[in-house]
C-alpha cells in the first residue's frame, strides 16, 4: 500500500461554484495568528453590538411581567439552593482555613470579622457568581443555542417580533435582579456556616465573633458586595445569551456554546471584581478619607 | 393574431384537443395573450395549412411563458414575436398570407398571470463563506400562485424562503415584497412586513418552554391583535382548523408527535392571517397518510384566505397537489458558468415531460447520472490524494494473529 501524501484537514479545498472545481484556499485564508486576531476582533464587535441591541430594546420595550415571571423561578427561586450551600460552605471552609493561623497570633476571637469581611466583600460574590455562570448561563446557552439550531430564534423573527427584546432581554432583567438577591443569601448562608464552625467546632466565643463582625463589617463591605454582582449577573446573562444566539448547528454547537458561555463568563467575573472593586476602593478613600486611615 | 379574448380551443363538450386556424400576423408575446404574464400552451403539432402546404412543423408540444419568452419547452422558444411556424424550406410569399393550423393544442390563460406580484427576485446572489448558494436568481410569484420551489439538497431553497421574509439579506441584487426592498426595510418596516407572511418550518420550530395554546397565541399576544379572554375560542377554533382534537392545547411541544408538531405551527403560523404562507418542507418525516393531511391543509389554508404560498419541498406528491407551478433549482455547484439556476418554471404536469433530463430525473427520482458522478469523482479523488482504496476485507487479513 503505497501513500503520496496525506491532505491536511485543516486546510479544506472549495468548490468554485464558477468551474465547479477544486480550489485549494490562498494562505491568507489558511488559520494561523492572523486569523485568530481577526476572530477575536470580530468577537468583540459581535458582543458589543449584541449588548447594545440589548440595552436599546431594554429601554425602548421594558419585558413584560408575564415572560419574566418564569425566569425569575428557572433562575431565582431553583437557584436558591444550590447558592445557599455553596455560601454555607465557603463559610465553613474560611473558617477552618483560617482558625490555625489566628490561633498561632492569638487572635482567634477575631476570626468573624475577617471570615465575613472576606465573604460579603469578596468570596461570596465571586463564588455565588461562579456557580450561578454554571448554573444559569450555561443552561441559558444550552436553551437558547438550542432554540437556535431548530429554528425557534427564526421563527420568532418570522412571527414579527425581535428575538433580543423576547428572549435576552427578560434574562438579562432577571440576571441583574437576582442575581444580587442570590448573592445575599450566599453571603448569610456563609455568615451563618462561617459562625457554626468557629463557634461549635473551635468554640470561639459567639459574643466576641460578633462583636469584631459589627466591628470590621461595614456596610460599605456589603454593598460593594452587592454592586459587584450586579455587574456580574449583567455579564453572566449577556455572555450566555451572546453564546446561544450564536450557537453552531448540532449536539455539539450546543454544547460548546454552554462550554463557551461559562468559561468565558468566569474570566469576565475575574477582570469585573479586579476594576469594580479597585475602582470601589477608590471611591471609598475619597468618600471617607479618615475611615480609610484608621484602617490602615 | 391569436386572440386575446379567445377561449381555450379544447372541444368544450368532451376537452378534446380541436383543430383552431390562426391567421396572421402571429404573436405569442405571452400565452395568455397579454403583453406581460404568463401562461400554458401545449402544442402537439402545428401545420402550415394554406399558403404553404408543404411545411409541416412539429413543434415543442409544451410551452411556458413568463414575461415574454417561452419557459422551458425547448425549441419553441424562438416562437416570441415571430410566426410560430417560421418557413425554413422556402421563403415566405407575402402576397399569400398562410394559415397556420394548430393541431391538438389549447390556449389556457394562466389564472394568476393578471395578478400582482407580490414576491420578486432580481439577480439574487447569496453565499455563505466560500459556498455559492444562490447566483443571479430571477423570479417573481404572484398574488395567490402557490409556487413550490423543489431542488436537489443544498441547492438553496430555504435560503430562498429566509430571504423573503428577510431572515438572511442577499450579497447581490434585491428580494421585494409588493415592490418593497426587503433588505433596505428598518425594524419597524420589516416587523410590519413579517406579519403578513406565514412561516411552516421545516421541524415546525415550536417554542418547547410554551404550551401548545401558548404557542398559537405568541403572536396575538406580542402584536396585541387581539384580547385575552376572545384568544381560547379563535385558538380552538385554530386548532380545529388543522384537525386537532380539543385537550392538545395544555401539552407541551415534546408531548406530540412529527404531524401534530407541524399543525400546530401551521395553526400559529395562521392565527395571524398572513397574506402569503411560506412553508419549508412541510411534509418531510411524516408518514404517507399524514403527509396527504398536511398537504390538503395547505391546499385548504390557501383557499380560505386566498393567499400567496410558496412551498419548499422534495416531495413530488406535494408539488402534484398543491401547485400551480414549479420553480426547480439546480446546485450551483454542478452548474454550467452561463447556465442558469433555475432548470425549470413552469406547471407541475410538464415536469415529466421537459427538455432537460435534470428535471426528468428529479422527477422520476432517477440518480443513474449522479452515482456515475460520484464514483469518478471518488475515483479522482483518489488517484490526486495518492491514497490506495483498501477493501474491509484486507483489513480483516492484516490483523495480528493472536498466538
Amino acid at each position: 500500500m503505497s501513500q503520496k501524501s496525506i491532505p491536511n484537514p485543516a486546510v479544506q479545498s472549495v468548490i468554485d461554484p464558477e468551474t465547479g472545481r477544486r480550489v485549494e484556499p490562498s494562505a491568507e485564508s489558511r488559520p494561523g495568528f492572523g486569523s485568530g486576531l481577526v476572530d477575536l476582533i470580530a468577537f468583540i464587535g459581535s458582543l458589543s453590538m449584541f449588548n447594545l441591541s440589548a440595552l436599546r430594546w431594554l429601554i425602548y420595550r421594558p419585558p413584560r411581567w408575564r415572560n419574566l415571571r418564569p425566569l425569575f423561578y428557572s433562575i431565582g427561586v431553583a437557584s436558591t439552593t444550590v447558592v445557599g450551600m455553596t455560601g454555607f460552605f465557603i463559610g465553613m471552609v474560611l473558617a477552618v482555613q483560617s482558625y490555625h493561623s489566628f490561633r498561632e497570633m492569638g487572635l482567634e476571637s477575631r476570626m468573624g470579622a475577617v471570615i465575613n469581611v472576606t465573604l460579603v466583600k469578596e468570596l461570596g460574590p465571586v463564588l455565588a457568581a461562579t456557580m450561578l455562570a454554571g448554573r444559569i448561563g450555561s443552561a441559558m446557552a444550552a436553551e437558547l443555542g438550542t432554540m437556535r439550531v431548530t429554528e425557534q430564534i427564526d421563527a420568532l423573527s418570522a412571527l414579527g417580533t425581535n428575538p433580543i427584546q423576547v428572549l435576552v432581554v427578560p434574562r438579562l432583567v432577571t440576571c441583574v435582579l437576582l442575581i444580587p438577591l442570590l448573592t445575599g443569601i450566599a453571603d448569610c448562608l456563609g455568615i451563618i456556616g462561617g459562625n457554626l464552625i468557629s463557634t461549635q467546632l473551635f468554640a470561639i466565643d459567639n459574643y466576641f465573633y460578633w462583636y469584631y463582625t459589627e466591628k470590621f463589617v461595614e456596610m460599605a463591605d456589603l454593598v460593594a458586595g452587592l454592586v459587584k454582582s450586579v455587574f456580574f449577573g449583567y455579564s453572566i446573562g449577556i455572555i450566555a445569551c451572546h453564546r446561544g444566539f450564536h450557537s453552531k448547528a448540532g449536539a455539539e454547537g450546543v454544547g460548546r456554546a454552554a462550554t463557551e458561555s461559562f468559561v468565558l463568563s468566569f474570566v469576565i467575573i475575574l477582570a469585573i471584581d479586579l476594576v469594580v472593586g479597585s475602582a470601589w476602593n477608590s471611591v471609598y478613600r475619597i468618600l471617607y478619607p479618615e475611615v480609610s486611615e484608621s484602617l490602615i | 393574431m391569436v386572440d386575446d379574448q379567445s377561449p381555450p380551443i379544447n372541444d368544450p363538450e368532451n376537452g378534446d384537443p380541436v383543430a383552431k386556424e390562426y391567421t396572421p400576423p402571429w404573436s405569442f408575446s405571452s400565452f395568455d395573450g397579454s403583453d406581460e404574464g404568463s401562461g400554458e400552451l401545449v402544442a402537439e403539432q402545428v401545420s402550415v395549412i394554406n399558403g404553404r402546404p408543404e411545411i409541416e412543423i412539429e413543434t415543442a408540444t409544451l410551452g411556458y411563458a413568463q414575461s415574454g419568452s417561452l419557459g422551458s419547452a425547448g425549441e419553441p422558444s424562438t416562437i416570441v414575436n415571430e410566426p410560430f411556424a417560421e418557413p425554413k424550406q422556402s421563403p415566405p410569399d407575402p402576397s399569400r398570407p398562410a394559415v397556420v393550423e394548430v393541431v391538438g393544442s389549447f390556449l389556457k390563460p394562466y389564472k394568476y398571470a393578471d395578478k400582482p406580484v407580490v414576491i420578486e427576485f432580481e439577480n439574487v446572489t447569496k453565499s455563505f463563506r466560500n459556498q455559492m448558494v444562490l447566483r443571479d436568481l430571477s423570479f417573481e410569484i404572484r398574488q395567490g400562485e402557490t409556487v413550490c420551489l423543489i431542488g436537489e439538497s443544498g441547492c438553496g431553497k430555504t435560503v430562498n424562503l429566509k430571504l423573503m421574509i428577510g431572515l438572511m439579506k442577499p450579497d447581490k441584487g434585491t428580494v421585494k415584497f409588493k415592490g418593497d426592498r426587503i433588505s433596505k426595510m428598518n425594524e419597524k418596516q420589516l416587523t410590519a412586513t413579517r406579519i403578513k407572511f406565514g412561516f411552516l418550518f421545516q421541524m415546525a420550530a415550536l417554542f418547547d418552554s410554551m404550551s401548545v395554546y401558548d404557542n398559537v397565541a405568541f403572536g396575538l399576544r406580542e402584536h396585541r391583535l387581539m384580547e385575552e379572554p376572545l384568544m381560547p375560542v379563535y385558538i380552538r377554533e385554530r386548532l380545529a382548523e388543522v384537525g386537532l382534537p380539543p385537550g392538545v392545547e395544555t401539552k407541551k411541544p415534546a408531548e406530540l408527535s412529527g404531524g401534530q408538531r407541524k399543525r400546530v405551527g401551521l395553526a400559529r403560523a395562521l392565527a395571524l392571517k398572513p397574506e402569503v404562507m411560506l412553508y419549508d418542507e412541510p411534509t418531510t418525516g411524516l408518514d404517507p397518510i399524514m403527509t396527504d393531511i398536511i398537504n390538503e391543509l395547505i391546499i385548504q389554508s390557501q383557499d380560505h384566505g386566498a393567499k400567496t404560498g410558496i412551498i419548499v419541498t422534495h416531495e413530488m406528491r406535494t408539488v402534484l397537489k398543491c401547485a400551480d407551478r414549479v420553480i426547480m433549482l439546480y446546485p450551483i455547484s454542478r452548474l454550467g458558468p452561463k447556465e442558469s439556476q433555475i432548470l425549470y418554471n413552469g406547471p407541475p404536469e410538464g415536469m415529466e415531460e421537459d427538455a432537460d433530463p435534470r428535471v426528468r430525473q428529479f422527477v422520476k427520482g432517477e440518480a443513474g447520472e449522479r452515482i456515475r458522478e460520484m464514483s469518478s469523482a471518488r475515483q479522482a479523488d483518489e488517484y490526486e490524494s495518492g491514497l490506495v482504496r483498501m477493501h474491509p476485507d484486507d483489513i480483516v487479513s492484516a490483523r495480528p494473529n493472536p498466538s
